[in-house]
C-alpha cells in the first residue's frame, strides 16, 4: 500500500487518514504506521475520539511512537494555561466572570479545529520521518484544512494594521525627538505567525510532503463521505488524494449470499472510475483484536496504482 | 536698519512659531489616529472574549503571549489607568 502513495518526500512525511466514523480509519491508520516503521522513525498520532487504537495497543507498539490526543483535553489545557495570562492584562473580565470568558474560548465553535491546526503543525516540525495521523470526524478534518488559509488571511489584515501603528510611532518619534529606531514585539510575533501557518499551509498543499489516504466501506453514507472529502480536497485545496481504501469488501459468495453483491460491485465500479490510486481490502474473518491482527490485512490487500 | 534687523528677526520667531504649532498639530492629529488604531488593533485581538468576535479566541490567545508587554502599555493609558477591556469598549462608544 506504501508504494501507491509516492512521492513521499521526508522529513516528516505526514500521511492524513480521513474517513467516516466507523470504516476502520483506526485500523488503515496502524497498518500504514507499520509498514512506515518498517522504512524509518514512525509517529502514529491518533485524534479519533472513540480512541479504538488503545485496544491494540495494550502490548504496546514496537518499532513506532505512538500519541492518543483528546482535543478536548487539550482544550482545557490551553484554556487553564491562559487563565492566569488574561487575569492579569484584563481586570474587567472579573467583572465578566473570567470562568465565563474562558468558557467563551472553551466551547467556541472551532475550537476543536484550532487545537487539530496546532497538532499538524508539531507534527510537521517533529523529528520524524512519517507522521500517520488518525483523523477526527471527517467535518472536523476539512475545516481544519481550511483554517490554514482563514489564519494566513487573517494574519495578513493584522499585520497591516501594526505595520501602521508602527510607522505612526515612528512618524511621531522622529518628528518630536528628530531620530527614532522602533522595534516592535507585537509586529515580530504577527510576521512570526504568518510564517509559521504559511509554511503548515505550503505544507498541506505538497503531494511531497502529505499523503491524503481517504478510507470508505461499501455502504452509501461512508461513500457519500469519501465523496464529499474527495470534491473539497479537490476544488478547495487543490489537490488529489495519493489513495482511496475501499475497506471490508465481503468475498462474493458472502455478498451474494446477504443481497449486497450488486451495490458491493457498483461502489468497487466507482472507487476504481475515480482515476486514484485505490486499494481492496477484503472483510475479514474475525474482529482486529490486538495488534498482531493488523498485520493479517496484508494478505487481505489488493491494491491497484493508477 | 537696526528696524529692519528687529522686523526680521520678529517675521523668523513668528514663522518658527507658526512652523511649531503646524507640527504640533500634525503630530497631535497622527497620535490621534495613533491612538485610534491601536484600539482598533487591540479590539480585532481581545474582542472575541467579550462578544466582538473578529478572529477565533484560540489565536487570539496565541497572539496574546507576544503582546504582553503591549498590552500592558495600553492598559495603563486605559480608562481610570486600569482596564484594557475598558479601552476597548470605550473604543466601541461604551463606557466601563
Amino acid at each position: 500500500m506504501i508504494e501507491a502513495l509516492k512521492p513521499v518526500g521526508c522529513c516528516p512525511h505526514v500521511l492524513l487518514v480521513i474517513g467516516k466514523g466507523g470504516v476502520g480509519k483506526t485500523t488503515i491508520s496502524l497498518y500504514l504506521a507499520r509498514q512506515l516503521s518498517k522504512r524509518g522513525k514512525t509517529l502514529l498520532l491518533s485524534l479519533d475520539p472513540a480512541r479504538h487504537l488503545r485496544k491494540y495497543l495494550a502490548d504496546g507498539a514496537p518499532g513506532m511512537e505512538v500519541s492518543l490526543i483528546s482535543l478536548e483535553k487539550e482544550i482545557e489545557e490551553i484554556v487553564s494555561r491562559h487563565a492566569d495570562l488574561l487575569r492579569s492584562l484584563m481586570p474587567s473580565l472579573s467583572a465578566f466572570n473570567l470562568d465565563e470568558v474562558m468558557d467563551i474560548v472553551r466551547y467556541s465553535p472551532g475550537a476543536e479545529e484550532e487545537v487539530f491546526l496546532r497538532k499538524l503543525l508539531s507534527a510537521y516540525r517533529s523529528k520524524n520521518e512519517y507522521v500517520v495521523i488518525d483523523t477526527p470526524p471527517t467535518g472536523v478534518t476539512l475545516r481544519t484544512l481550511a483554517l490554514s488559509k482563514l489564519y494566513v488571511a487573517w494574519l495578513d489584515r493584522l499585520i497591516q494594521v501594526r505595520e501602521r501603528i508602527v510607522a505612526l510611532r515612528y512618524t511621531i518619534a522622529r518628528t518630536t525627538r528628530g531620530e527614532a529606531t522602533i522595534r516592535d514585539k507585537a509586529l515580530e510575533r504577527l510576521y512570526q505567525m504568518r510564517e509559521e501557518y504559511s509554511w503548515l499551509e505550503r505544507n498541506l498543499t505538497s503531494a511531497e510532503s502529505t499523503s491524503y489516504v481517504l478510507v470508505t466501506i461499501p455502504e452509501p453514507l461512508p461513500m457519500y463521505e469519501m465523496e464529499e472529502s474527495l470534491r473539497f480536497l479537490r476544488e478547495r485545496m487543490k489537490l488529489k488524494p495519493k489513495l482511496v481504501v475501499l475497506n471490508r469488501v465481503l468475498p462474493e459468495d458472502v455478498a451474494m449470499r446477504l443481497g449486497l453483491l450488486e451495490a458491493q460491485r457498483r461502489y468497487l465500479k466507482h472507487i476504481e472510475a475515480l482515476e486514484i490510486n485505490h486499494a481492496v481490502v477484503e472483510h475479514l474473518e474475525r474482529p482486529l483484536e490486538a495488534l498482531e491482527d493488523v498485520d493479517e490485512l496484508e494478505r487481505k490487500i489488493k491494491v491497484v496504482v493508477k | 536698519m537696526r528696524i529692519v534687523s528687529s522686523i526680521a528677526r520678529k517675521i523668523v520667531a513668528f514663522l518658527r512659531s507658526v512652523e511649531r504649532a503646524m507640527r504640533e498639530e500634525s503630530v497631535h492629529a497622527i497620535e490621534q489616529e495613533l491612538k485610534e488604531l491601536e484600539s482598533a488593533f487591540l479590539l480585532m485581538i481581545l474582542g472575541s472574549f467579550v462578544g466582538v468576535r473578529t478572529m477565533t479566541p484560540l489565536l487570539s490567545l496565541e497572539l496574546l503571549e507576544g503582546l504582553q508587554e503591549e498590552v500592558e502599555l495600553l492598559r495603563e493609558r486605559a480608562f481610570k489607568g486600569e482596564d484594557v477591556i475598558g479601552e476597548v469598549a470605550s473604543a466601541l462608544g461604551g463606557g466601563t
